[in-house]
């Protein structure tokens, strides 16, 4: 009992926030060095905080200060904070807290918040998100994750005989702390190998190894030089070494997986070829999809942009449907959202191509936040109406009660002399 | 259009680089300005300055449509941002002192008293200042129209210094020009975040300077267009004895055809007749910067929509493309302004042709704008008079304080009232006008947020005022409060930021629904918040002043506004954030990203929450309540301008130098009444214990 006092108290609740309103500043100025993507994972994505860069911090408040300052400090992360929060919220605003009339519009409000944050965290744990990129003509049916790391081994000789590709794939967090000469060995019954991998790398250049230096790792000939990590995530290029041993024996191979590699490190064993690459995570689209047409509008004279428009055909078997893409409305369609992202262009044959990159988007709690708010809005105006209602209504006998004293106050202090 | 805006662009880079070759070939030399680069027979003839501020002419100038960061606006409003960016105001008087008040400047070529028709010295509007730069540069050159904030950066170029921030005539800095160019050079290595104020004073100085060169040479195309070396140009162009008499639109084709003829003499570096032609070009274009050229030659092609100007025209002779017939024919009607402008009746007359000509065109390509709108917007002034009545409110407000319940308090009362309900209005018109120029909702910019937020708090005080019947001026107080620090701001922001206030937005931008719901919503937050930190600032100065007593019925009025609005503002900021987040994600398919704008948001309603939760769980009282208020207050103004000063994320829409020394001071302020709430809850807790002790014998409590 004294637990259930404690998860639902308003104590809980104010500490809970200013905790989240402490987090929220310092996640946001941390972003000015340390990029948008390590402080979510850092300060948002988390259960515990255990340093704050406070030189960062201070630099990005214009403070001039050089040097390091890491505070080692122990702040419940924003996972914490928020289930916390959902479950004060539960037992405080929902079950303790008296049903009357007046508290309806609170316990609406407290619902529908409790609602917004169970929409977060089903699009949290289940939302697909990445991006396509298409050139004039192109067509697709898949997009690749903006962050999702993953190994992928596909067989490329013998060519299946339906003509499908399948690939083994095996996800970044598996792989993603051999950082520092660490490796791991993966095994597949569907394959003639094992697989080790090492050193991964988060941002890193493959370069040729000049002379034979024995101090780092070298596969044919290259090694992989480690870069500054890039304040957008998505620049980064990582990259891997692995080892590629024959189940039955056999001279072991070794190479080099980089993102950006023109085409995958090959290995034959027996008469099989396999191709391993290092990349992001790829979906599948219900539908297919071609770029028609880029469009670039902008403010004339200047490099501002006006629109931004995608024509595409959406192709679904022999079904083909024009559809247009641009700023703000996205193609909508059997669950997922394509938004107009990015454009560049460049050249191919000669020929100028323009290509767009569309980002694609399944999330089964899409439209839960809009509901949410719109039950806020209704609980929370409800509430304030209700009580200017009351107010309106009681005036008579509270008003005249109240104004009575201040009156007489009011006729003491201006005629002081009066007995 | 792209090879075109890359050719601008090639061209913004070689401004300076320009004028530094062209320095460094005769260092010993003072530079001679274009207009002075005229060599004898004889100097162009100057027209007299009534004649260039003619009533009608300037009507006619500052009414001209132009084309500039891809809107359609009076040419007033161009002359009106480039004088504010150069002087940090919009008007200039002909004095040598630069104060209205001051000498008149002499006239160089009467060696007369430049005194218009009253007998004072002029005071210049922009756009008579913009003629008076385009036809006599001559006395351009003595108008003190250099602010410079930091006297150590006109130090640093060996020019003798004024006060610490003054202003400096064209002819008193003349003599640095070349120490100037090399430290602009130097200031372009330091990354803009790291310069020092002096730099940054140094980088501004040496941008505008050479902007006001090329102003003052903007008609040197048609005075001299190859700066005194016609001897030495081709006869193919120019046949001797013809300088300055043949129209640049007759020159141009010439040019061009010499040019694919010869290209060996196309290099403007190697070559010194068409480095002079290239100087003329930059004056016709009037600034380095490709979107800020200046474009009055609307294309009857409808399909062509970037605006010609005379320096573009001209530029396609150096270009190598041809021009076509509409542009030359629109250059030759604009020149003739100029070859006019010894006979008052004819330089009107070319010039309304010219002017009608280039409404006519722009209304048959749909582009007329609101030009009459936004001329007027512009003289109305409307935040300035605004701001004045907001002060004026202020002092009445003021002064009914020192009798309140007399005869004469109540009648200045109601003066404050009335006043502030004319500047509100008059802001709201303000407001309104500007919706109607750029047909959008009322919030795009981070200058109009502090418009919008400023008015809707003198607004919400207002309110407060009216309905609460325990206000007591307190209503009042906070509007006047609000208004006038509001719009103070809006000005200084304006003058640091020297640019056109009224922008195009980005493609992302373009939802008017969102605009007009998000955006609103949150500012009104904004608003609230603020409005009750303005409640708790006034509490903690009244119990300062012992106006307000610990639990009195006063402070007790104060904390149920300011928690009214606290209560207002949780729900438009978490509203309005909410609605942020919706139109992210089906705008671009995200609802939050923990942009620093949205954080920002974020930490106001997470405050809300906090004071809202802490007062009903009894951790806060009267002085805790309001040292919260006070924190919402420094939050807020976190989140409306500083989080856009990290320069990071989606909202990084308005980036301003000398906005984090604005919100240190605002921070510091805070801090300073967080200070005082601590020693009030000593004090209090004491003064709570003492009434426990009352029925104590009191020399027991004085004791203890």
């Amino acid at each position: 009992m004294k637990l259930y006092h404690f998860f639902a108290s308003f104590g809980l609740a104010t500490v809970v926030l200013v905790f989240l309103l402490l987090i929220t500043f310092l996640g946001t100025l941390e972003q000015v060095e340390h990029g948008l993507f390590d402080s979510v994972r850092k300060y948002f994505d988390s259960y515990l905080i255990t340093s704050v860069d406070l030189a960062c911090c201070l630099r990005a408040m214009h403070v001039s200060y050089q040097g390091n300052w890491n505070l080692p400090v122990l702040i419940p992360g924003g996972m914490t904070l928020m289930a916390i929060l959902t479950l004060n919220m539960i037992l405080g605003g929902l079950i303790r807290i008296r049903k009357t009339g007046r508290t309806f519009g609170v316990i609406v409000t407290h619902g529908s918040i409790v609602f917004m944050l169970v929409a977060g965290l089903v699009s949290f744990l289940f939302k697909k998100e990445g991006a396509v990129r298409l050139a004039e003509g192109q067509v697709a049916d898949e997009f690749q994750s903006f962050h999702d790391v993953v190994i992928e081994i596909e067989r490329l000789e013998p060519v299946s005989k339906d003509g499908k590709r399948v690939a083994l794939v095996i996800p970044g967090r598996q792989f993603q702390d051999l950082i520092g000469g660490k490796a791991r060995t993966f095994e597949s019954k569907d394959l003639p190998f094992d697989l080790m991998v090492m050193n991964y790398e988060v941002n890193s250049a493959p370069k040729k190894a000049a002379g034979s230096s024995t101090s780092r790792e070298v596969a044919d000939g290259y090694f992989l030089q480690t870069l500054k990590e890039e304040l957008e995530q998505e620049r980064n290029a990582d990259g891997a070494y692995v080892k590629v041993t024959p189940k039955k024996g056999g001279e072991a191979q070794k190479g080099i997986l980089w993102r950006f590699a023109a085409a995958p490190f090959s290995v034959k064993v027996g008469d099989e070829v396999y191709g391993i690459s290092l990349t992001r995570k790829t979906y599948k689209l219900p539908f297919s999809v071609r770029l028609d047409d880029f469009q670039r509008e902008v403010h004339p004279g200047t490099e501002r942009a006006r629109k931004f428009t995608s024509v595409i055909t959406k192709i679904t078997g022999e079904k083909e449907e024009k559809k247009i893409i641009t700023m703000n409305e996205p193609l909508r369609d059997e669950g997922y959202a394509l938004f107009q992202s990015a454009f560049d262009v460049g050249e191919r044959g000669g020929a100028m191509v323009e290509s767009s990159t569309l980002q694609v988007v399944n999330n089964p709690s899409d439209h839960w936040p809009l509901y949410a708010m719109l039950a806020t809005m209704a609980g929370m105006l409800g509430h304030m109406i209700a009580q200017l209602v009351r107010f309106l209504r009681k005036p008579a006998s509270r008003t005249s009660k109240a104004f009575q004293p201040e009156a007489s106050s009011s006729a003491s202090t201006t005629n002081p002399a009066t007995p | 259009m792209i090879v075109r805006s890359f050719l601008s662009l090639f061209l913004a880079a070689v401004v300076p680089a320009t004028a530094l070759v062209a320095q460094d070939a005769a260092p010993a030399a003072p530079v001679p300005a274009p207009a002075e680069k005229v060599q004898p027979p004889a100097p162009p003839q100057m027209p007299d300055l009534a004649t260039v501020l003619d009533p009608e002419v300037i009507s006619l100038l500052a009414g001209l449509p132009a084309q500039e960061s891809g809107r359609i606006k009076p040419l007033d409003t161009i002359a009106r941002f480039r004088l504010l960016r150069f002087s940090g105001r919009q008007s200039i008087p002909v004095t040598e002192d630069a104060k209205s008040s001051g000498k008149a400047l002499t006239d160089p070529v009467t060696g007369k008293e430049l005194l218009n028709a009253k007998g004072k010295p002029y005071g210049l509007s922009a756009t008579e200042w913009l003629a008076l730069t385009w036809f006599r540069p001559d006395i351009a050159k003595d108008l003190r129209v250099f602010i410079v904030d930091n006297s150590d950066a006109i130090i640093e170029i060996g020019v003798k210094a004024k006060n610490k921030r003054d202003r400096y005539s064209y002819n008193e800095l003349v003599s640095g020009r070349s120490s100037l160019m090399k430290k602009m050079q130097e200031i372009r290595e330091v990354d803009s975040k790291n310069r020092n104020p002096v730099q940054r004073a140094l980088g501004k100085l040496a941008m505008d300077f050479l902007d006001y060169e090329m102003i003052m040479g903007h008609f040197d195309f048609a005075r001299d267009p190859f700066g005194g070396l016609a001897a030495s140009v081709p006869a193919d162009i120019l046949a001797a004895g013809e300088s300055g008499k043949v129209s640049a639109a007759v020159l141009v084709p010439k040019i061009q055809a010499y040019l694919q003829a010869h290209p060996e003499a196309a290099a403007p570096m190697n070559n010194p007749w068409l480095r002079e032609y290239f100087r003329a070009v930059l004056g016709a274009l009037m600034s380095g910067n490709s979107e800020t050229v200046l474009r009055i030659f609307p294309p009857d092609d409808n399909k062509v929509e970037i605006w010609y100007g005379p320096g573009s025209v001209l530029q396609t002779a150096i270009e190598g493309g041809t021009a076509k017939a509409d542009e030359l024919k629109l250059l030759a009607e604009y020149e003739n302004i100029y070859r006019n402008r010894m006979d008052v009746a004819k330089f009107k007359t070319s010039l309304e042709s010219f002017h009608n000509h280039v409404v006519r065109s722009a209304a048959e390509r749909g582009e007329s704008g609101h030009i009459a709108m936004e001329l007027k917007y512009h003289q109305k002034d409307y935040f300035y008079y605004a701001l004045i009545l907001f002060v004026a409110g202020t002092i009445a407000l003021a002064l009914s304080w020192v009798a309140p319940e007399a005869l004469w308090g109540k009648i200045v009362r109601v003066l404050c009232w009335l006043v502030m309900l004319a500047g509100a209005a008059y802001g709201t018109m303000g407001i309104v006008v500007r919706c109607l120029i750029m047909e959008r909702p009322p919030i795009t910019t981070l200058y109009e947020t502090i418009l919008f937020i400023t008015i809707s708090s003198v607004l919400l005080g207002l309110l407060m005022e009216a309905v609460g019947r325990r206000a007591k001026g307190l209503g009042l107080a906070v509007a006047c409060l609000a208004g006038m620090s509001g719009l103070f701001l809006s000005l200084r922001f304006m003058e640091m930021d020297g640019a056109d206030t009224l922008q195009e937005l980005q493609a992302v931008l373009i939802t008017n629904f969102w605009l007009s719901t998000h955006v609103p919503c949150i500012n009104l937050g904004y608003a609230a918040g603020m409005v009750a930190a303005i409640f708790s600032m006034i509490y903690f100065v009244m119990r300062l002043f012992g106006i307000a007593k610990h639990k009195d019925e006063t402070s007790k009025d104060i904390s149920r506004m300011a928690y009214a609005f606290v209560m207002a503002g949780l729900f438009l900021s978490l509203v309005g954030t909410v609605l942020g987040g919706i139109w992210a994600n089906y705008s671009w398919g995200r609802f939050w990203g923990w942009d620093p704008k949205e954080n920002g948001a974020l930490m106001i309603v997470l405050m809300n929450l906090i004071i809202l939760h802490a007062r009903l769980g009894g951790y806060i009282r009267e002085v805790g309540f309001h040292a919260s208020n006070i924190v919402l207050g420094m939050i807020v103004a976190f989140s409306w301008f500083g989080t856009n000063q990290l320069g990071v994320g989606l909202h990084a829409y308005g980036f301003t130098d000398g906005v984090w020394t604005w919100l240190y001071r605002f921070w510091a302020l805070q801090s300073a009444f967080l200070v005082y709430a601590v020693i009030l809850h000593f004090l209090d807790k004491s003064s709570d214990k003492r009434e426990e002790g009352a029925a104590l014998p009191t020399e027991m409590v004085k004791g203890s």
